[in-house]
């Protein structure tokens, strides 16, 4: 075994070893095997049956080209932004400085990337006979979706390596990549709203618009749909043009990254950290310059006590992207663009505009629970700041995580507005509802707090998460009935009453995280 | 065993960097002083090849990236940066197998090594579970077996117990004697005090003097500790000049020229300053004066 695969390995084996040690791993592995059993169990029972959907061919492949389309720009913008996650702090030291074959040691850090989209191959195969039911897909259509989808995670794993590594030399270059990923999602998104716009069907044109085939010429995301298209009708040509394709560019990709290691090497080295990353992203203004840029950001030295938590944060977020928006932001601006436009559609067909009120409110929560920033305010409680400052443990743990929820309120007024205007709801949802969704981000953190209080601040992020998740959603069952109650009767009222309800369910929102912050007070004590 | 010329290293705008030349033979214990910032650990990522620079270094005849070069180049990082899922067995077993060693001697020269840093009981536990010290006794070893020709050290002292330390500085003593070149960058001028041969002494990241330690025996400034204050204080002094910079190096950088007017421009608190070999400040007063 060379050194790498024994590296692999070994750390494989002592970190299993480590994890069989604690309880969690065997609940863990439990639920999977419940899963898997109660999967294999159905499977038996209903072995032949099928509920092909209507439609059902399209909107298999609508959905596919939608996922694969989605997975490369995420895996081509996470290799862009954190490509040297490819390799651990120790690799610099111990593995670049070795003799081994800088070829090996690139290969090395693709298996440990690509172990992580296992699980997602794991998931995939659990949905197969989902597939085979809802879809009526035979085996032949599901073996072409698995090797698409094999040919596309190692694809994108080496170009999402390749694109780190080539744009490591010049920042412009990673500009112009960043650039032209971010417009061909914009072009996406505006074909997305193009074909909902004045739509009468929004959910056959969302299908249709990702069945066009012009889609195809996208690399990789588009290139997969393409070869799984035509591998199902049975085209050879363009089956063999588009594997071929992606083989190019996985050939392209490999001799990039070797070509370019050195510079590889260095990017890894400073923006893994160690004092590296400053150097490379000092301008060195003068201190005139610097104290200028301070007093301008209006938040250095503005605030006291507790409230310099905030005022750090802020600050920390000024001078990464904007005081208020960060990368997320644009997502959700998009999101907010295309369910906007097929709120209208739906609008269109008659919809009751408090029902839409729901839906829109229901989606953007959900999309910004799951992208909530919350590695800041994790950061923050590794720090020894917070526990030797003084003050009120509460009032703390608030103004730590405040920063994002001042974020999600003035995400949540563009986003809104921009939903309110394609589906024309009445002006008053968007404060209201921006109220509600800044709310639900502070109750998320509320959640997270008491599941750190629970299981102990040290315990696996991923279990605070799980806890914190399951929290919010007790507390947003009990909401949507409360909700469901007050918003009866306002619209009996009167209809534009109808956003008051969010109002309420903010305040609601408000009063159930403060007795979640106020209950996790103690975390604060525990490690000072 | 070690030669850079001319080493450059920019972060953007920023030069960590600047002319930058080394040389160590075989046998030498090189010293590299300079205060926070001063350019010491980018000169040694640079010479690893772990970072882009202009100008050139080799390493036995070999260029610095090369693999012939990384073969018999051993390096101790500023901080130890161990695979934490490994034991140190496994640890000492993947720098076996990384650098092709022969298993069996390299375990009889790892076991004495763990018997020197007295880690006999910590062999089996996984790295993450070790103290900060330990890990860097580990790294030290782990960049010992493979027996390098060039040691490159990068702060090696932090973290480590007096015992360590002397057991440390004995070592390098002893791999000089066996004809190995060692770098140390380090802080504590202390601990490499009579051990070193070579001293380079960088601010803002050039290399201002360098000094043999043959050249100093007798001299006030015997000490490393005095020289390093002399050339530190005398560098920050509103007298000194780029031309102040001496290097009284048998191989001197193109660009560094030598020193002498800085005593005499920098007057009083500048004459303290003066610290380079009576025959070199001669040599280059004479040269000055033409």
């Amino acid at each position: 075994m060379n050194a790498c695969m024994y590296l692999i390995f070994k750390q494989w084996r002592n970190s299993l070893r480590e994890k069989i040690k604690h309880p969690q791993f065997w609940l863990w592995a439990l639920i999977v095997l419940a899963y898997f059993a109660l999967y294999v169990y159905q499977e038996i029972n209903h072995l032949g049956e099928t509920g092909i959907l209507d439609n059902a061919v399209n909107t298999y492949k609508g959905g596919v080209a939608f996922a694969f389309l989605l997975i490369s720009f995420v895996i081509l913008g996470i290799g862009l932004n954190h490509g040297n996650s490819f390799f651990a702090p120790a690799d610099i030291d111990r593995l670049f400085v070795s003799p081994i074959r800088a070829e090996k040691v690139l290969f090395y850090g693709l298996i440990r990337k690509c172990l992580t989209s296992v699980l997602a191959t794991l998931l995939l195969l659990m949905q197969l006979t989902n597939l085979r039911f809802y879809f009526g897909l035979g085996p032949k259509d599901l073996l072409i979706l698995m090797g698409a989808w094999l040919m596309l995670s190692i694809s994108l794993s080496v170009a999402a390596m390749a694109v780190y590594s080539v744009s490591s030399s010049s920042r412009l270059l990673r500009g112009l990549i960043r650039a032209s990923l971010y417009i061909s999602s914009l072009v996406i998104i505006v074909g997305i709203v193009i074909a909902l716009w004045g739509s009468k069907s929004p959910w056959s044109d969302t299908v249709a618009f990702f069945n066009e085939p012009y889609l195809h010429v996208i690399p990789l995301g588009g290139w997969a749909c393409g070869f799984l298209f035509a591998a199902m009708a049975g085209d050879l040509y363009w089956t063999l043009t588009y594997a071929g394709l992606m083989m190019l560019l996985l050939i392209i990709s490999i001799l990039l990254i070797v070509y370019n290691k050195s510079a590889y090497y260095e990017s890894v080295l400073t923006t893994i950290g160690r004092g590296f990353g400053r150097m490379s992203r000092m301008e060195i203004p003068s201190s005139d310059e610097r104290s200028k840029k301070i007093r301008k950001s209006h938040l250095l030295g503005f605030r006291r006590g507790e409230a310099v938590l905030l005022q750090r944060q802020m600050t920390e977020q000024k001078r990464s992207l904007t005081v208020i928006f960060d990368r997320i932001s644009i997502a959700m601006i998009a999101v907010a663009v295309v369910l906007g436009a097929f709120l209208q559609a739906l609008m269109r067909k008659g919809m009751y505009p408090f029902i839409m009120q729901i839906l829109a409110m229901a989606v953007l929560c959900y999309t910004m629970i799951f992208t909530i920033p919350m590695g800041k305010f994790v950061e923050e409680l590794d720090k020894p700041f917070i526990y030797l400052m003084p003050g009120k443990a509460f009032k703390k743990l608030f103004y730590a995580a405040t920063a994002p929820v001042v974020k999600a309120f003035a995400e949540g007024i563009v986003c809104l507005t921009i939903v309110s205007i394609f589906a024309r709801l009445h002006p008053a949802y968007v404060p209201c509802g921006a109220m509600f969704y800044a709310s639900a981000a502070l109750l998320f953190y509320a959640c997270y707090l008491t599941s750190m209080r629970t299981l102990g601040v040290s315990n696996n992020r991923h279990s605070h998460m799980l806890l914190s998740f399951a929290l919010l959603s007790a507390v947003f069952i009990f909401e949507l009935s409360l909700g469901a109650y007050i918003g009866r009767r306002l619209y009996a009222v009167s209809p534009a009453l109808f956003p008051l309800d969010f109002l309420i369910l903010a305040v609601f929102n408000i009063a159930v995280s403060v007795i979640f912050f106020h209950n996790a007070r103690s975390i604060l004590d525990y490690r000072a | 065993m070690l030669r850079a010329k001319g080493l450059t290293k920019k972060f953007g705008k920023k030069i960590a960097n600047e002319n930058v030349n080394l040389s160590l033979e075989e046998g030498e214990i090189g010293v590299l002083l300079g205060p926070n910032g001063a350019g010491k650990s980018t000169a040694i990522k640079c010479i690893l090849g772990l970072l882009r620079f202009e100008g050139s270094v080799q390493i036995g005849g070999f260029p610095a990236s090369s693999s012939q070069a990384k073969k018999i180049l051993g390096y101790v990082p500023e901080f130890p940066c161990l695979y934490e899922m490994l034991t140190v067995r496994e640890q000492f077993e993947f720098v076996v197998r990384a650098y092709k060693l022969d298993r069996e001697k390299t375990r009889s020269y790892a076991a004495e090594l763990i018997d020197r840093f007295r880690l006999t009981e910590v062999v089996d536990t996984l790295c993450r579970d070790l103290s900060k010290g330990m890990q860097q006794k580990v790294s030290i070893i782990c960049a010992l077996l493979p027996r390098p020709k060039l040691l490159l050290l990068d702060e090696p002292m932090l973290g480590l117990d007096p015992h360590a330390i002397k057991e440390l500085r004995q070592l390098i003593q002893e791999l000089a004697e066996e004809g190995v070149a060692v770098l140390v960058s380090t802080h504590m001028i202390a601990t490499v005090e009579g051990i070193w041969n070579k001293a380079y002494i960088m601010r803002k990241g050039k290399v201002i003097s360098c000094h043999r330690k043959e050249e100093m025996i007798g001299m006030w400034a015997e000490s490393l500790e005095r020289i390093f204050f002399a050339e530190t204080e005398s560098y920050d002094s509103p007298w000194f000049s780029e031309d102040d910079i001496r290097i009284t190096d048998p191989s001197p950088a193109p660009s560094a020229k030598s020193h002498p007017a800085g005593a005499k421009k920098a007057g009083a608190s500048h004459a303290k300053a003066p610290v380079t070999h009576p025959n070199t400040s001669k040599k280059k007063k004479g040269k000055k004066k033409k």
